[in-house]
């Protein structure tokens, strides 16, 4: 408070590099990216726990010794929720860390693929890697809902608390169902009743395609849709109360949407979503952090400088942490080449408690949006030959999306779409099931999700490489009269990264970087008397890339005396200068 | 709300209004007197006690371990001999969620031996006792409470947990806290000499410092003290330049509660998330175990407040439909607690986000208050501020000196010489003993009053009529007498709970061809439930003091019998039956 000095500008003070390994080298080439065919569709294929397990297992024993899985929650179906740690064991040298979490739901299948593929890649391609960062990886946040989709063949985001969804006091007594016997829980369509509401109609150029009637052209809806199901608990209503109970990317507290279904009764009801809420918390050297899932802040960048209801929480980012994201949207494009990404509701998720509320750098990434549909081979120059009929151009549909997923399906997939089939269903009547198989527009195939992990690894290397480097100076020691000294004193961020985000420096929640001065003989800090101007603990919430704080103290130094300048944080070791007077002019310390 | 009202007065004779009635203090089952102050661990015996000693009416569960590792308590209250505990609607009762409130714990302590004290001996206590139940924590903050007594402190101070909270983020957790100079065994404030200085010491009583008045003389001169207030009582423990800046724990159990929770920087205090300690996560979970609670009280101080929500002007939205019955019960309340008044948190008092009335207003739907106990007011005869005088009379001659220490000089290590004392922790925010009892028992009537009104459903007449070809229709009445709704306008909106439910069950060879419900007894149309007839959904509940009808139609041969159920989480379940036999209430209240 006194007269600790704090000057942006870079005095001339010698500095002295702390480590030898640079962290912001340049990323190693991406490891090329074979194309695939897509294979059979999701979830076939797909690794249930069992296998994601033995497959952690397997990195974990890759590593040789430096990596360990940790059970961090125990899923209400009993299945342990396990994160792997990267790094030395012994956790004795400090250093920034990156955290990764997938498997959120049941839906997104392939970032649990993404994740784990990433991460072997960006291990093999850069082995140093985690010498200057530790990873933490928690690929299958959701083990309960994703052994039920790959089991059940259908997508299930929530985990398996029991809810009733239709508050008639029992539980989960009416979910959806195959009612045709075909193996698969897929769509029904059908005429509306006379005098019910009506909410779609038939396309009239592709039948097979069902979708809300476009009233500016004149539409009226006809049909009804529903999940396939029964009415197995005899309320009047189908499938209106399924399995499993609450979205974990809606169960966290930054903009935790109360009272909205599958949210959780409360922010972190839940074991899977609390393991990684403790985890997180416990760990303060996480700074950068990446979400595989529904959501996307990368491609899509969140371009909203609004606050939250109190005024004080960013709705998506922090204004002042903009660029920073921007970056981090700039490493992923240029390493997954993906450019496209669907609009989802950020209220509740990890990656908005995570940047909002623990001050971490996160950002959600969305490794599957509808694949481009395959040109028609180019026609040739001079157009259809005399005397032969000119090709019709195909009429558009009223959906360009479902007409692209039926393209793909008949071009690129195998039986991404189910022929609709009239049926006689003991609650629906007369209608048709059929429609989008389950997983076809949501998940991507096997094959394709271990291809986009290996696009990302280059992303998690460029990510990695982001971070703040604190470099202390000597300390300038000018004797004054009476035994007092003048210790001058300079730290910088020499990194690419600020010690941590703007939000991270509002919430509080991310450790600061601390300036002590300590008496070398007792290593205790100097007592107060001793220290005649200047705080004897100084606190730095933050400090940007390239830039310096410096701290000038008048302490009781007697010729020969010696005080230590501590400087520690919580992603790097402790760094110790020693100033020391003399008798006569001005000295600099050494460093121990 | 007469018989109460008689019933308070009764109890005291020093009211001396025409109704005042002289009257014993009842014998006693149990010997508590509410003339003292109970630490936590003798506030955990006298309650095991109690329900020792009313087996059958008072149980002592264990609900968890603060962080110390003292027992967390709750009581129930329950005859079961008048039916299930979860089939009573319930009030929650609790207090000293902060520590120092300490007043809050005995005056929860004092509505619990209130109630087991005169049930059977008092017919409005046992009628209620009968007819609810209730649950009591006693003390949401085990450790706050017991350090308040056991360390030094100041009126203010304890009010936290004590998990331990790195207050400075200097990675050390609770190294700085206040210290005890004087030995006075409280921390007050800590006075230097100072030439350009804003107190003086009073003439009154040098013990005292007095503020000078900072408006210049006639003569433009200004008046100058001799002493500055340095903070509160304290070193610099960890030597790094700052006092008292990393005390015991740290943080506000009451801003931890997941109703518009929000994160340190937004609510100091708050903690990591909702729910995030033992003690507000072992409340919480015992509170979801119990949808029957159907009112809630949660007791502080200081002030002499009768608080609702909500804490935060965007969510005044949530009480929309429910302002009345705030509005009624605690208005009762202002005429009962003298100095009282009835406020609203965010508006009247500060902005509060993630409290636990929020929670249970807003997230649980349950008609809730917090009372800030105790207001200086009762000091005076007139019920006003008292003034400085009045202040000094209080402390000099009315309590004696007890809650004050003298200002005494000591050698501070950073400071030199400073003045310590002045007002201990027993001063300002907590009744003397010889007004506690009276606190406890006006507030205990307030929540008995809250109580007594939670739903008291009954069926009313049916009206039955006779269209002919053996077709009937019948209206059913369900009569709520209290003032608290069986569903709340706010869960009722936000689909909270189970709905009320009216269950149909005709005898053979009646069927049920339609029901639903109709606003007034004599309407035409009502909306056909949509699932089945025999099941009619009351997702409104019966509204307080009114009534819903339920209307159905079947058809069957005269005089046949159709049994009907009420089922309710706030209510108690009703059975009862109507025949088919042409009658018209209205007709009947003729005769």
């Amino acid at each position: 408070m006194l007269s600790v000095i704090l000057r942006c500008a870079i005095a001339s003070l010698p500095l002295v590099v702390v480590s030898n390994t640079r962290a912001d080298d340049p990323p190693p080439p991406a490891t090329p990216v074979p194309a695939v065919e897509p294979g059979p569709m999701a979830p076939a294929g797909y690794p249930a726990p069992d296998a994601v397990r033995e497959r952690m297992q397997a990195l974990v024993k890759s590593m040789q010794g430096r990596a360990s899985l940790v059970t961090i929650a125990t899923s209400r179906e009993g299945r342990a929720v396990q994160a792997i740690v990267i790094g030395d064991q012994d956790m004795k040298k400090k250093m920034p860390a990156m955290l990764l979490v997938a498997g959120m739901d049941g839906v997104q299948l392939g970032s649990t693929e993404q994740l784990l593929g990433a991460l072997e890649g960006a291990l093999r391609d850069n082995p140093k890697l985690v010498e200057s960062m530790r990873l933490y990886a928690i690929p299958e946040a959701n083990p309960d809902a994703r052994a039920w989709a790959i089991k059940n063949k259908h997508p299930r985001a929530t985990n398996a608390r029991v809810v009733d969804d239709d508050r008639d006091g029992a539980s989960d007594e009416d979910a959806p169902a195959d009612a045709n016997g075909d193996g698969i829980v897929a769509t029904i369509r059908r005429v509306a009743p006379p005098g019910e509401r009506a909410t779609h109609v038939i396309d009239a150029v592709d039948a097979r395609i069902v979708r809300s009637a476009n009233k500016d052209k004149g539409e009226v809806a006809t049909h009804q849709v529903f999940v396939e199901g029964g009415d197995r608990d005899q309320d009047g209503f189908a499938s209106e109360d399924v399995a499993g109970g609450v979205e974990l990317d809606r169960n966290f507290p930054h903009r935790w949407p109360e009272f909205a279904s599958e949210a959780g009764p409360y922010p972190l009801s839940e074991p899977e979503s609390m393991g990684i809420a403790r985890f997180v918390r416990d760990h303060a050297d996480i700074t950068t952090a990446v979400v595989f899932g529904r959501h996307d802040t990368l491609v899509h960048f969140p371009d909203t400088k609004d606050k939250d209801s109190t005024g004080r929480t960013p709705v998506a980012y922090l204004a002042e942490d903009h660029d920073l994201y921007r970056e981090f949207g700039k490493f992923w494009k240029e390493s997954t080449k993906i450019e496209k990404s669907d609009h989802t509701d950020l209220a509740g998720s990890l990656v908005l408690w995570l940047a909002d509320h623990r001050g971490i750098a996160a950002v959600a990434a969305n490794g599957w949006t509808r694949p481009e549909v395959p040109k028609p081979p180019e026609s040739k120059e001079d157009g259809p030959k005399e005397g032969e009929p000119k090709p019709e151009t195909p009429k558009e549909t009223g959906d360009g999306e479902q007409s692209a997923w039926l393209t793909l399906s008949e071009k690129v997939y195998r039986g991404g779409f189910i022929e609709w089939k009239p049926a006689q269903h003991p609650f629906y009547g007369a209608c048709e099931i059929g429609g989008f198989a389950p997983f076809f527009r949501e998940s991507p195939t096997i094959a394709q999700a271990r291809e986009l992990g290996a696009r990302t690894a280059p992303f998690l290397t460029a990510l990695a490489a982001k971070r703040a480097r604190i470099e202390a100076s000597e300390p300038k020691v000018t004797p004054l009269a009476n035994g007092l000294a003048q210790i001058e004193f300079r730290i910088v961020n020499a990194g690419n990264m600020p010690t941590v985000t703007e939000m991270g420096r509002i919430t509080g929640a991310v450790p600061p970087v601390i300036v002590r001065l300590i008496d070398p003989k007792s290593g205790k800090g100097l007592v107060p008397e001793t220290v005649l101007s200047g705080r004897p603990v100084n606190k730095i919430d933050r400090l940007p890339a390239s830039e310096s704080r410096e701290f000038t103290w008048i302490v009781r130094l007697p010729a020969g005396g010696a005080v230590d300048i501590a400087t520690s944080g919580p992603t790097f070791d402790t760094i110790i200068r020693t100033a020391t007077s003399t008798n006569n002019s001005t000295s600099t310390g050494a460093s121990k | 709300m007469n018989s109460i009202a008689t019933a308070i007065t009764a109890t005291f004779c020093l009211v001396a209004t025409p109704a005042a009635l002289a009257q014993d203090r009842p014998s006693s089952k149990s010997a508590l007197r509410f003339d003292h102050y109970r630490d936590y661990d003798e506030l955990v015996k006298e309650c095991r006690a109690l329900a020792a000693a009313h087996p059958g009416l008072l149980t002592y569960v264990e609900i968890g371990k603060s962080v110390e590792g003292r027992p967390m308590f709750a009581l129930i209250l329950d005859n079961p001999k008048t039916g299930p505990e979860a089939d009573k609607p319930a009030m929650y009762i609790d207090g000293n969620i902060h520590g120092n409130e300490i007043n809050a714990s005995e005056t929860v302590l004092y509505t619990v031996w209130y109630l087991v004290e005169n049930y059977g001996k008092l017919e409005p206590i046992t009628k209620l006792v009968d007819r609810t139940a209730f649950y009591f924590v006693p003390c949401a903050n085990p450790d706050g409470r017991q350090n308040w007594f056991d360390r030094q402190n100041s009126p203010h101070s304890s009010r936290t947990g004590y998990q331990p909270t790195d207050d400075d983020r200097d990675g050390v957790a609770d190294e700085d806290g206040p210290d005890d100079l004087d030995g006075d065994g409280s921390i007050g404030a800590m006075w230097r000499r100072d030439p350009n200085g804003t107190h003086r010491r009073s003439e009154l009583d040098p013990n005292e410092m007095e503020r000078v008045d900072p408006q210049p003389r006639a003569d433009g001169t200004i008046r100058r003290g001799d002493w500055s207030m340095a903070g509160m009582e304290g070193i610099d423990n960890d030597g790094d330049g700052q006092v008292n800046e990393d005390g015991p724990g740290g943080y506000d159990m009451n801003r931890n509660w997941p109703a518009g929770w929000n994160p340190d920087h937004v609510q100091g205090g708050a903690g990591d998330w909702p729910l995030s300690y033992p003690e507000t996560d072992a409340v919480g979970r015992f509170i979801m175990t119990k949808p029957n609670i159907a009112a809630g009280q949660a007791y502080h101080n200081t002030g002499g407040m009768i608080l609702r929500g909500p804490g935060v002007a965007q969510r005044d939205g949530l009480y929309e439909g429910d302002r009345s019955t705030y509005e009624v019960i605690g208005r009762v309340g202002e005429q009962m607690l003298p100095g009282y008044r009835l406020m609203v948190i965010h508006s009247d008092l500060y902005p509060v986000h993630g409290g636990f009335v929020n929670w249970l207003a807003e997230s649980l739907g349950v008609i809730t208050y917090t009372n800030e106990l105790w207001t200086e007011k009762r000091i005076s005869q007139n019920g006003g501020d008292p003034s400085p005088q009045m202040r000094d009379i209080w402390q000099d001659h009315v309590l004696f000196g007890q809650t004050k220490s003298p200002l005494k000089e000591v050698e501070h290590p950073t400071l030199g010489k400073v003045l310590v004392g002045g007002g201990n922790k027993w001063s300002s925010r907590i009744p003397p003993a010889f007004m506690l009892e009276e606190e406890c028992h006006r507030n205990t009537a307030f929540t008995l009053f809250h109580a007594n009104e939670m739903p008291r459903v009954s069926m009313g007449p049916s009206l039955v009529r006779k269209l002919g070809d053996g077709l009937w229709e019948v209206t059913l009445e369900l009569k709520n007498d209290a003032l608290i709704p069986t569903r709340t306008v706010r869960a009722a909106r936000a689909k909270i709970g189970v709905a009320d439910r009216v269950t149909l069950t005709p005898a053979n060879g009646v069927t049920i061809a339609a029901s639903g419900t109709v606003e007034r007894r004599y309407d035409r149309s009502f909306t056909p439930e949509r699932e089945t007839p025999r099941v009619v959904v009351l997702d409104e509940g019966v509204p307080g003091r009114g009534s819903t009808f339920v209307r159905f139609l079947a058809s069957g041969p005269e005089g046949a019998e159709i049994a009907i159920t009420y089922a309710a989480e706030k209510a108690i379940d009703l059975k009862g039956s109507v025949k088919l036999v042409a009658v018209d209430p209205a007709e009947q209240a003729k005769k």
